[in-house]
């Protein structure tokens, strides 16, 4: 009970910032002509691909997120609560053990797996955090470590994936990713009037240090990691699920 | 300085959360000579001033941190 009052108000908070600050955005909405030459003259963003993909599309990028949110909520609902009772979800993510199908693969498999997970991990981190400057972001670091739990998935088993991704560690990943989005976005409001705005500096700090001759990059740097984590917890959690279908089946009609 | 090891520092945290779900032992001696031979391969990314990839390398150090000292116990 304590727990559903506590989701209730968290959730009632959550819509009435995003709300406000969509709200706000609309009604004080304005294009500045010219903006991209205006950006890399006073170098709030060190190129045109940041200045397009978080300073003019950050909102296109927050209902990318929302997309996600949506998805995996539906995903959630087809397989989860909508269907079945709670309790699926403890067997699910191995709580308590279900048996597993051994699928039989070769030795070569399972031993390369776990060092290929582990470089795909690491290869996902640098690409989120490289993403202001390189090819790369948030999406695509956050899906490069869900592959490689999705490649522990399928060599081991659900049973037996030595990367524990629980789903309690999943929705902490998914809700701290969304929550750095919308607050980062809320500061954004209050220091300038602008829904997301690109803040350089706090009081002649830095918000991300970078080498000379990058810029100031500001919040973007943040904004990938916030998009990131909610990628990697929305595919994992999906894959999961889809992975437990076994699982999934048994309960149907208990809830 | 801080401009140039900030964001390996942000990876190390990561690499860290990450490294505390993998619940199998990794071989540390085997690692960390691949991760320094990736990271050559991968270049300078994404600073342009260090002929390998130290982001990469630190990142793979935080994992293994988080792997040896605090993972998540349990049979893989």
């Amino acid at each position: 009970m304590k727990i559903t009052i506590t989701r209730e108000i968290a959730v009632s908070l959550s819509f009435l910032l995003f709300g406000a600050g969509v709200f706000y955005s609309i009604y004080s909405i304005e294009v500045v002509e010219g903006v991209n030459a205006l950006y890399t003259q006073v170098m709030i963003v060190p190129n045109f691909v940041t200045a397009v993909l978080f300073d003019w599309r950050g909102f296109d990028t927050l209902g990318e997120c929302l997309i996600l949110i949506t998805s995996v909520l539906v995903t959630g609902m087809v397989f989860g609560k909508g269907l079945f009772n709670w309790d699926f979800l403890r067997e699910v993510y191995r709580e308590e053990d279900g048996k597993d199908v051994d699928l039989g693969f070769t030795p070569i498999i399972k031993v390369l797996a776990v060092p290929m997970a582990v470089l795909l991990m690491v290869l996902g981190v640098v690409v989120i955090l490289g993403g202001h400057i390189t090819p790369g972001g948030g999406f695509q670091g956050g899906a490069l470590i869900s592959a490689a739990y999705v490649l522990a998935m399928v060599a081991f088993g659900r049973g037996r994936c030595p990367v524990r991704f629980t789903h309690r560690f999943l929705e902490s990943l998914e809700s701290f990713g969304a929550l750095l989005f919308l607050i980062l976005g809320l500061i954004g409001m209050i220091l300038s009037g602008y829904y997301l705005f690109n803040i350089r500096e706090i009081y002649g700090i830095p918000l991300f240090p970078s080498p000379p001759g990058i810029g100031d990059v500001g919040i973007i740097p943040y904004l990938n990691i916030g998009v990131g984590l909610k990628v990697l917890a929305g595919l994992s959690t999906i894959t999961t699920l889809l992975v437990s279908h076994r699982i999934v089946s048994k309960n149907i009609g208990r809830g | 300085m801080i401009e140039y090891l900030f964001l390996p520092f942000i990876g190390m945290i990561l690499g860290f959360i990450l490294g505390r779900r993998i619940s199998i032992r990794l071989n540390l001696w085997f690692y960390l000579p691949v991760g320094v031979i990736v990271g050559y391969l991968l270049g300078p990314l994404p600073y342009y001033n260090f002929p390998l990839s130290y982001s990469f390398f630190f990142t793979l150090i935080g994992l293994l941190l988080g792997n040896l000292t605090v993972r998540e116990k349990g049979s893989p």
